[in-house]
């Protein structure tokens, strides 16, 4: 059994634990909400370029056609990984490696030669580890990604598309879809197909703001040509959408990190509950060990004299 | 009075929203003014300060001036929406930051190669700060 020391020396332990989680889940409760307004400030840019896009695709493009001039046919394939810098948000950074590991497979199995860009220090080691190097890592912005890295990937990306080194770009991440709920979420970047902007592949409309309706199909006068125009939009909606996942996951981390940190608390508190009563139980026991021994002791005496 | 929607946005956020009497945009070729049932039209932004005769906001202003740079904007029969790389209100410019911002980015350029492909973003960013500081000499002084 053990002794009453250990005992109170291992609720001191899982005491001061349960307060690092119970604060780590008080700032990732903080930080959601700003990650998440982040995220919703962007949503007017991307649904504003979308529609734009589709309004500029019918003419720039007959129906069908690949949008952004490519090489074609190349069996390379980029797949952008979007996890996180740190650990202690459950599954979330295991959930996104494991699905774009799989994915992977997959593309080998077809004959395409996948390469990955790692988002988040966590699968760039993962991916290294592997023995997969990521063509482009970037480690320390997960909480606080900015429009500079969006950049760097979509310019390799799209370098890589146009040059015909790659064949198709996906992005893999978890999307915050509230608070507390974050799904897994692939996008695919390129190549983008007339229909693919018509129908855009993952609602994300956000409630705040008043979208605008384009109509559809209008006789638009362009300055300069519909070309050039789409030329110019393509890229940008391509950094759009990667900066946006970029944000959505940055949000989603927050999310994971406060339910995987508020479940660590309760099994904390769980572990003091049941060690407090083991305490109580062995103290009172030898409480009336000791009044049994006085007693014990004082009746021997009485029977002496 | 005929009024028309309109819609400034820039890639981390709405900057302004709400309903316009006329807009003056600012192309790559000149300016383009748009009142309301204007020809459907998607045009090249330039870089300078465009405006807005808007519906008395909360503060009775009618007039909004906005310093954009890059983007396209898209008009049809009722709004304009304005996608700019960079846009922000005239009477939101902070020299000191602007300043702060441009000797950062300029720092950050210089420790980069000379065929980095993360100078664009730099480089462009020193272009706006520099046409930010243009801008906020000529209104806000």
């Amino acid at each position: 059994m053990a002794s009453l020391r250990d005992i109170k020396r291992r609720i001191r332990s899982v005491t001061s634990t349960r307060q690092i989680t119970h604060t780590m889940e008080m700032v990732s409760t903080t930080k959601i909400m700003r990650a998440l307004q982040i995220a919703a400030d962007a949503g007017p840019y991307k649904d504003a370029i979308e529609k734009m896009i589709s309004n500029v695709a019918p003419l720039g493009a007959r129906v069908g056609e690949v949008i952004l001039a490519s090489s074609g046919g190349s069996s390379g394939a980029l797949i952008i990984c979007v996890a996180s810098d740190r650990g202690l948000a459950g599954g979330f950074n295991v959930q996104v490696q494991r699905a774009v590991q799989n994915r992977i497979a997959e593309l080998r199995a077809e004959g395409k030669q996948p390469e990955v860009i790692t988002c988040g220090k966590k699968p760039t080691e993962f991916f290294r580890f592997q023995g997969m190097e990521p063509v482009l890592s970037f480690e320390g912005i997960s909480a606080d990604p900015t429009y500079q890295e969006a950049n760097q990937i979509a310019h390799y990306a799209i370098e890589g598309y146009i040059h015909g080194n790659l064949g198709s770009v996906e992005i893999w991440y978890q999307h915050a879809k509230s608070r507390v709920e974050q799904v897994l979420t692939n996008e695919d970047i390129l190549p983008i197909y007339r229909e693919t902007l018509t129908m855009p592949n993952e609602p994300r409309h956000d409630e705040a703001s008043s979208p605008i309706e384009m109509v559809h199909n209008t006789n638009f006068t362009f300055d300069p040509s519909p070309r050039e125009v789409l030329e110019y939009l393509i890229p940008a909606y391509i950094r759009t959408v990667i900066h946006h996942a970029l944000i959505d996951s940055a949000a989603a981390e927050h999310g994971a990190r406060r339910r995987a940190m508020q479940a660590a608390t309760e099994n904390a508190d769980e572990i003091i509950n049941t060690l407090s009563r083991e305490y109580n139980r062995i103290r009172q026991s030898s409480i009336t060990t000791e009044i049994n021994e006085i007693v014990g002791g004082a009746q021997a005496l009485e029977e002496d004299q | 009075m005929d009024t028309f929607k309109y819609q400034i946005v820039r890639p981390d956020k709405l900057l302004s929203e709400g309903d316009a009497l006329s807009v003056t945009l600012l192309t790559r070729t000149g300016e383009l003014g748009v009142l309301p049932h204007h020809a459907p039209e998607i045009c090249a932004l330039g870089e300078g300060v465009m405006r807005i005769n808007h519906v008395p906001d909360e503060d009775g202003e009618t007039l909004t001036r906005i310093v954009i740079s890059g983007g396209y904007a898209g008009i049809t029969d009722e709004h304009v929406i304005v996608l700019a790389d960079h846009a922000r209100r005239v009477n939101d410019i902070d020299p000191d930051v602007v300043e702060d911002t441009k000797d950062d980015a300029e720092d950050a350029l210089e420790e980069l190669a000379a065929d980095d492909p993360g100078r664009s973003y730099y480089e462009s960013k020193i272009r706006w700060c520099d046409l930010l500081l243009k801008v906020n000499e000529q209104y806000n002084s």
